[in-house]
């Protein structure tokens, strides 16, 4: 069954400016005991203080709060990037994060070369990928550009094949950085029923986004962020 | 799909399970260096093969030593030399390179270590071809060239494993990445490489002796040349295995959450 679930998830960012990622300021630091230095620990930002909270089968959870509020933090961390530097974080379930869609995508390859890159990178078997490919060519349109390098696309028809792969294949937890938006009014009708069916498809959404419209639209369960904590949940 | 992070060190099973990723990802990068040039990743055999052979031919006369055994000794000794030093100086800015990967999903960091390393193997394919070539010119062709193949399989080995602990520590300390480049350097004239054991005659001899770059070559080199290793090199390479298979999964265990903070 996919969960997800917090306790007290503390996550700090070490901030890093050139002098003291060199090795001259730790080798001084170690020499002078962290006395004269007393940057010893580094300065460091907490993006996510403390926060609990466990989100089960079937939840649409909508997480919204302002700017730096920890949203995007929050995200990554689920998507198994950031690991808490205090309290704990479960992910059962395999996750699908559509935080970058374009992720390691390059200009210079054709828009099918581009297809096995980021599938792969998503971790779907070759022979899955070959299975679905032509759906994935035929669904983003590009027909015979889909032979092309990347770099002659539009920043439409990029957009369109890269949310073409990365909804192809379901997952049980999906993550997502604002509502997605795809193209012209024809295709976005087409792109949002096939958002809506990945979702269904999927255990748990959780959705950052600044629209509460959308987020009524969607969501079952609403988070509030402010400053790294949970102001309502709910 | 990704999988969440596993609490127990999974960094090793991740080679096969992330075959898929780390094969493809690696041959594309060399496909996009190489994009839209003619004879593609063999301009690499080319520049090695000129190199190869202008050094092969100067320094045989300025040791004064017969062509056909310092032009096959120097080309089979420094294109190891190339494929050993190119991947550790790569190791040191792996994660950096390829961290709007590690910033966006979940994916253990040994993976990518793999896609450099199978970057750097693909180019020592390409240059494996001059070592093919000098080998039949000078007739240097014997089975001996069979037991190079675990001799390889041991530097591969010895290369993942300090890779993994360079790249997570030259990750926090980026001047570390300059300081192995100057180091790696520095080490090239201190290893027979471009000159010959022999050359030292018993003085000075421990420059190579107890040089852990000599050994690492020499496993390899021998049996290319048709000679066996001496078997004290079996046991100094699993020694070297050993020992940085320790600190890699030190530095593995303690640091590996760590570097998608210090990116």
């Amino acid at each position: 069954m996919s969960l997800l679930k917090a306790e007290k998830l503390t996550i700090d960012y070490p901030i890093f400016d050139s002098s003291s990622r060199s090795l001259k300021k730790a080798l001084i630091r170690a020499a002078t005991g962290g006395r004269i230095a007393n940057d010893s620990r580094g300065i460091s930002v907490r993006a996510i203080d403390g926060i609990s909270f466990s989100i089960e089968h079937g939840e649409r959870v909508g997480l919204m709060g302002n700017n730096g509020a920890g949203k995007s933090t929050l995200l990554r961390a689920l998507a198994g990037v950031y690991a808490p530097t205090g309290g704990s974080l479960q992910i059962n379930g395999s996750v699908a994060s559509l935080l970058d869609l374009s992720l390691g995508m390059d200009g210079e390859f054709t828009g099918y070369e581009n297809i096995f890159i980021r599938c792969v990178l998503m971790g779907i078997p070759r022979s899955v990928i070959k299975k679905h490919i032509d759906e994935i060519i035929e669904f983003s349109e590009l027909g015979d550009y889909i032979k092309m390098p990347m770099r002659t696309y539009s920043s439409g028809m990029h957009l369109r094949l890269s949310f073409s792969v990365c909804t192809a294949f379901p997952a049980d937890i999906v993550l997502m950085d604002e509502w997605l938006a795809v193209g012209d009014a024809d295709f976005s009708k087409k792109a949002e029923n096939r958002l809506m069916e990945f979702i269904k498809k999927s255990s748990i959404l959780v959705l950052a986004s600044h629209s509460v419209e959308q987020v009524n639209k969607i969501c079952n369960r609403i988070i509030i962020m402010e400053h790294g904590s949970i102001i309502k949940d709910g | 799909m990704n999988v969440p992070p596993k609490k127990i060190i999974g960094e090793i099973p991740a080679i096969v399970t992330y075959f898929n990723m780390w094969f493809l990802l690696g041959w594309y990068d060399i496909k996009q260096r190489y994009r839209r040039s003619v004879i593609g990743p063999f301009w690499i055999t080319l520049s090695t093969g000129v190199m190869v052979a202008a050094i092969g031919f100067m320094f045989s006369t300025i040791f004064k030593s017969a062509i056909e055994e310092f032009l096959p000794y120097f080309a089979v000794g420094q294109i190891v030399w190339l494929f050993f030093s190119t991947q550790i100086n790569d190791s040191c800015t792996t994660f950096v390179q390829y961290q709007s990967i590690i910033k966006q999903m979940s994916v253990p960091l040994s993976v990518h270590i793999m896609r450099k390393l199978w970057n750097n193997l693909i180019l020592f394919g390409h240059n494996f071809l001059i070592i093919i070539i000098v080998l039949i010119i000078f007739h240097k062709m014997s089975w001996m060239i069979l037991l190079a193949i675990p001799a390889f399989i041991l530097i591969l080995i010895l290369l993942f494993l300090v890779s993994i602990m360079l790249g997570i520590v030259c990750t926090r300390f980026r001047d570390i990445t300059q300081i192995v480049a100057v180091f790696m350097q520095l080490i090239f004239f201190f290893t027979p490489i471009l000159w010959m054991k022999k050359v030292l005659a018993g003085r000075n001899s421990w420059v190579s002796d107890f040089n852990p770059f000599y050994h690492i070559i020499e496993i390899v080199r021998a049996p290319l040349l048709g000679e066996a290793p001496a078997w004290i090199l079996w046991v100094y390479m699993l020694a070297y295995i050993a020992i940085a298979a320790a600190m890699a999964l030190f530095f593995l265990k303690k640091f590996r959450h760590r570097v998608s903070y210090w990116l």
